[in-house]
């Protein structure tokens, strides 16, 4: 015997109802004075014996009645010989089926105790269905993630075909990464059922039911009272494991990021690593960082349910162009995503210019000579503390220059320009400075007490962040000073998201860069329109800007509102000074290097020394050939809106390769099916109860060859029961 | 009459009826019953052979002169009527399932037999018996009496067990001469007992009627849902649901009544089985009524 609605057995509990109410009314005791009492007990002499029985008989009949009830409303049929229990009945006329396919990254995913990925089950139910189509029926499959473009590249199958046919035809729908689109599925399964009015019409629905579907619940609104207009049958089916999805581990990493594109060998960099934990337990999550050249890096975090958290791990590289970081997490479902790949370019050094101020003759950096008996300026400072502390500026390659040299083109070798308070400025430095900065050189500029404020923002209106205003105080007293501070937002470069001098805030920093927060300073530079201001690094305790990055061009000039020697500030005597430098001359000089891990959308553009066409693997393992593109200043490689998440690879015939990523992994991070409350939303939405497995659907909708429902027989047996216990009670 | 026990109404509605011993009985009173003693009465009763000793002045001559014997002309004799009143006032009387207990219907039907009495010029006693005869009022007339009647009426509360088999016992006792006894309990008890007891009386030549005042929810049992029946005599509870036990209770109650009939005719014994009503005065009159028809 098989059940219709076997979750209708649960009214096998209304069976208990009558002994239920028997004990419930026996509980409900009322007293009253009577004053027949001999003629009572008489009465009771004699029933004392039957009554029990009596009651017994009479509860076990009404209770057997609520049970046949029950399974009434399970509907139990006896199979025939011939029944299936793979395909649903199929109806008498002809039939036209639609199957909507999740084809989403989260099919591929084999839950615990199911035996098979999602995938393949959802393929052996609709093989099921292919196989039992008849001369005349119509199958339409039509994946729930559509083309890009929103085109579904649905399969539609007439007449009966063989085994290989429908084989080839499930193998077709590709998987992808992707937001499932189940209300234009429906739309076009709609549709495509308009279209053979004569058939009967039925809407399979395979899927793993994710839980990015509860957005979308709302716009279902329309199906279900369309579906019962047309006679449509609708059955979803759930394809997730009998275990489900949620008591395994499942960690995603969301994204992986570094402070910057431009890495410069030695210096140290962190990874921002942000990774959610999306299942129902407590996940410890081990991260995996490989890239050519340095041991693994592994680190182990503890991840609560549904806790998402951000793991800074520093990294320092090798000099090395078109580096490949890669990220794994483990325990993870779906490889796309437990696994992130960077690619980047690290510098062997960087090329700083150090421009002294002309008009003074006392700088030794006028005449190149260390001048250790002269009393240093800020340039001069500096040079000395990194020539002092080498071990702290590993990547930097600094030169002096006089003013004058930046009347003329600057070489393209340099990277970064540090003007430091510079007494006068004429418009025949500015345009090269700008120029500089345009073609994404770094610019990083000092203020200092000697600078002529009005022809300085004048001539410098094009790169300051915003014109200077006048200095603090007037007079330096060393009891009344600021501390400096990491502003909480992040700064922006090329899309990327960059955690900025985040190692130099107080609750992050290890290392020389500990002591930024300890540094006095003692004066500083005001800004108009301090409040509007747009890329503040770093701000002093009295809320001023004191760090200021401003996007030129490709290039970037950070603005630095405190002296760079120790005439306002006694950063320059404290451990994190060239750490701190060092950092913004790397952030500067980032436009110095192309973005090579892109936003989705994003336009990829590289030079490439070799012409000809390059072959592009793509991040879901295809290749494709690009034509390199022949211009007036090189050649280049142009690619436009690229869209799938992963790594992709460049390489040539000669032997020339290149890499870069696109940001993000799969859509689907988490692999647990809808909430109940969700689940159950979306049934009342698609007028239709979710069904747990194939094998249900089946049931419910009738295996075909069932013969022989029994609802006759068990209402019989219903009115049978229901006339003795009348005369019963009536009689005995 | 002032009294709450007798309305006007009432008293109006039963003066016309006579309270009619079924035998004959003996009293000092003359009064409208006939006495099984011969008397002065105009009424002939019969001829006997003369005895020395007889009065001559019952000879009947004319018999004489046509048979030469000497027959004696018997008359009957006229008596009042002594109607013991025996009240259960045990306390299964004390019941109610509307305004009314038995034994509150029991005082009221009591008080309007008493003054159905007096006003026919016999003689009325009350006797209040549960497991004994609390209180006995001996038989006497007139309206002073009947005012002791209703004092002692009102006065009594019930209380204890039923047992009128006892309490017959001490009725012999008590009853000089032979009287009517009327009997209004509930009667539940042995039928077998209360009939062998009220038989006792009837051989003494008494003429004794009973009736079985009941509550109409004692012959229905109209409750609902389970129940605990405190026997308001006893205070024992017995737990029951009125619907499961109602075909067997009902079956006693009809047995019990059964018995009680048969085993009272069998005895000599009147019995009636009278319901609680709030009407009391039309049903004890439509009692009386019968009684009196058949008589």
């Amino acid at each position: 015997m098989t059940l219709l609605h076997p979750l209708a057995l649960a009214g096998l509990v209304a069976a208990a109802t009558p002994v239920a109410i028997y004990l419930l009314l026996r509980r409900r005791k009322t007293e009253i004075q009577w004053g027949a009492g001999y003629l009572l007990r008489l009465a009771l002499a004699s029933k004392k014996r039957s009554s029990l029985w009596r009651q017994f008989i009479v509860l076990t009949v009404r209770s057997l009645i609520l049970a046949l009830a029950a399974l009434l409303i399970a509907q139990p049929f006896r199979p025939g010989h011939n029944a299936s229990s793979d395909t649903p009945a199929l109806p008498d006329r002809a039939v036209h089926r639609v199957v909507l396919f999740d084809n989403s990254r989260s099919m591929t995913v084999a839950d615990a105790g199911a035996g098979a990925t999602r995938l393949e089950r959802a393929r052996r139910a609709a093989g099921a269905l292919l196989l039992s189509d008849r001369p005349g029926d119509t199958l339409d499959f039509i994946p729930l993630i559509p083309r890009r473009g929103g085109v579904f590249d649905s399969v539609a199958l007439d007449g009966k075909i063989d085994d290989n046919h429908a084989e080839h035809s499930l193998a077709a729908i590709p998987t992808r990464d992707g937001q499932i689109a189940l209300e234009p599925a429906l739309a076009a399964a709609m549709t495509r059922l308009a279209l053979t009015p004569g058939s009967a019409g039925e809407i399979y629905l395979f899927s793993d039911f994710p839980r990015e579907l509860e957005t979308q619940i709302a716009a279902l609104s329309w199906f279900a009272p369309l579906a019962r207009e047309r006679g449509v049958r609708v059955a979803p089916v759930s394809m997730i494991g009998p275990a489900g999805a949620t008591s395994e581990q499942n960690v995603s990493i969301d994204s992986a990021t570094l402070g910057t594109d431009l890495l410069v060998a030695g210096v140290s960099t962190r990874l921002y690593i942000d990774a959610s934990n999306h299942s129902d337990r407590q996940a410890v999550a081990v991260f995996d960082v490989a890239a050519s050249n340095i041991p693994l890096r592994r680190q182990t975090v503890r991840l609560n349910p549904d806790e998402r958290k951000r793991i800074a791990i520093p990294l320092t590289l090798p000099a090395g162009a078109g580096q490949i970081i890669s990220v794994a997490v483990t325990p993870t479902r779906l490889a796309t995503q437990g696994t992130r790949s960077l690619v980047v370019d690290v510098k062997d050094a960087l090329d700083v210019w150090l421009v002294a101020d002309e008009k003074d003759p006392a700088s030794p950096a006028m005449s190149g000579g260390t001048g250790d008996d002269a009393a240093p300026d800020d340039t001069e400072f500096f040079r000395r503390a990194v020539k002092l502390r080498k071990d702290q500026s590993p990547g930097i390659r600094l030169r002096s220059a006089r003013m004058n040299e930046l009347t003329l083109p600057i070489p393209a070798n340099v990277d970064a320009i540090v003007l430091a308070g510079p007494r006068y400025t004429t418009p025949a430095i500015a345009k090269p400075l700008l120029d500089f900065v345009r073609r994404g050189g770094g610019l990083f500029i000092t203020a200092s007490p000697a600078i002529q404020l009005p022809a300085f923002n004048e001539n410098l209106a094009a790169l300051l962040p915003a014109p200077l205003d006048k200095p603090m105080r007037e007079k330096i007293d060393p009891e009344i000073f600021l501390q400096a501070q990491v502003d909480p937002r992040p700064s922006t470069s090329g899309g990327v998201t960059e955690p900025l001098f985040e190692e130099f805030a107080a609750q992050g920093a290890d290392g020389p860069q500990s002591d930024l927060p300890q540094a006095r300073f003692y004066d500083h530079y005001r800004l108009h329109d301090m409040e509007s201001l747009a890329g503040v690094v770093l701000r002093l305790s009295n809320g001023d800007p004191l760090l200021i990055e401003k996007h030129v061009g490709r290039g970037r000039v950070y603005f630095f509102a405190s002296t760079l020697g120790v005439e306002w500030t006694s950063l320059p005597v404290r451990q994190s000074y060239i750490p701190l430098l060092t950092r913004i001359f790397s952030a500067a000089a980032t436009g110095r290097v192309l973005p090579l891990n892109l936003q989705p959308g994003a336009t990829f553009i590289a030079p490439w020394p070799v012409k000809g066409a390059v072959t592009l693997s793509l991040a879901d393992q295809s290749t494709r050939t690009v034509d390199v593109l022949d211009a007036a200043a090189g050649q280049f490689i142009v690619l436009d809106d690229l869209r799938d998440a992963g790594l992709y690879r460049i390489a040539d015939s000669t032997g020339h390769r290149g890499a870069f990523t696109i940001a993000g992994g799969g859509v689907e991070n988490d692999l647990r099916s809808l909430p109940r409350s969700a689940k159950a939303q979306l049934a009342a939405a698609l007028g239709a109860d979710i069904f747990l497995d194939w094998t249900a659907a089946v049931k419910a909708l009738g295996p075909a060859g069932a013969t022989a429902p029994l609802w006759p027989w068990l209402l019989a047996a219903i009115l049978v029961l229901y006339l003795f216990e009348t005369w019963f009670v009536r009689t005995i | 009459m002032p009294d709450p026990l007798l309305s006007a109404e009432a008293a109006a509605r039963v003066k016309r009826l006579e309270l009619f011993a079924r035998s004959r009985v003996e009293n000092h009173l003359k009064g409208a019953h006939r006495s099984r003693l011969k008397g002065h009465s105009t009424d002939f009763l019969q001829h006997r052979p003369y005895l020395p000793g007889d009065d001559i002045r019952a000879l009947d001559w004319r018999v004489y002169a046509r048979s030469d014997r000497l027959v004696i002309r018997e008359r009957e004799e006229f008596t009042a009527l002594d109607v013991n009143i025996v009240l259960d006032c045990s306390a299964s009387m004390n019941f109610a399932s509307g305004a009314m207990t038995k034994f509150e219907f029991s005082r009221h039907c009591a008080a309007l037999l008493a003054y159905l009495v007096i006003n026919q010029r016999d003689r009325v006693g009350v006797a209040f018996a549960s497991d004994r005869i609390n209180r006995f009022i001996k038989s006497g007339g007139g309206n002073k009496h009947l005012a002791e009647v209703f004092r002692q009426l009102l006065a009594c509360e019930p209380a204890g067990q039923t047992d009128l088999a006892a309490c017959t016992r001490q009725l012999l006792q008590f009853a000089e001469k032979r009287s009517l006894f009327l009997f209004f309990s509930d009667c539940y008890q042995d039928p077998a007992a209360l009939g062998r007891s009220l038989g006792i009386l009837a051989r003494a030549k008494h003429d004794v009627i009973v009736y079985q005042v009941y509550d109409p929810a004692e012959a229905d049992l109209p409750y609902n849902g389970f129940t605990l029946f405190r026997d308001v005599e006893t205070g024992r509870i017995d737990p029951a649901d009125p619907q499961e036990i109602r075909t067997a209770y009902l079956e006693a109650f009809r047995r019990h009544a059964r018995e009680l009939k048969s085993t009272a005719m069998s005895y000599g014994v009147e019995f009636h089985p009278l319901p609680v009503t709030a009407n009391w005065e039309s049903a004890l009159a439509q009692l009386l009524h019968e009684r009196a028809t058949l008589a």
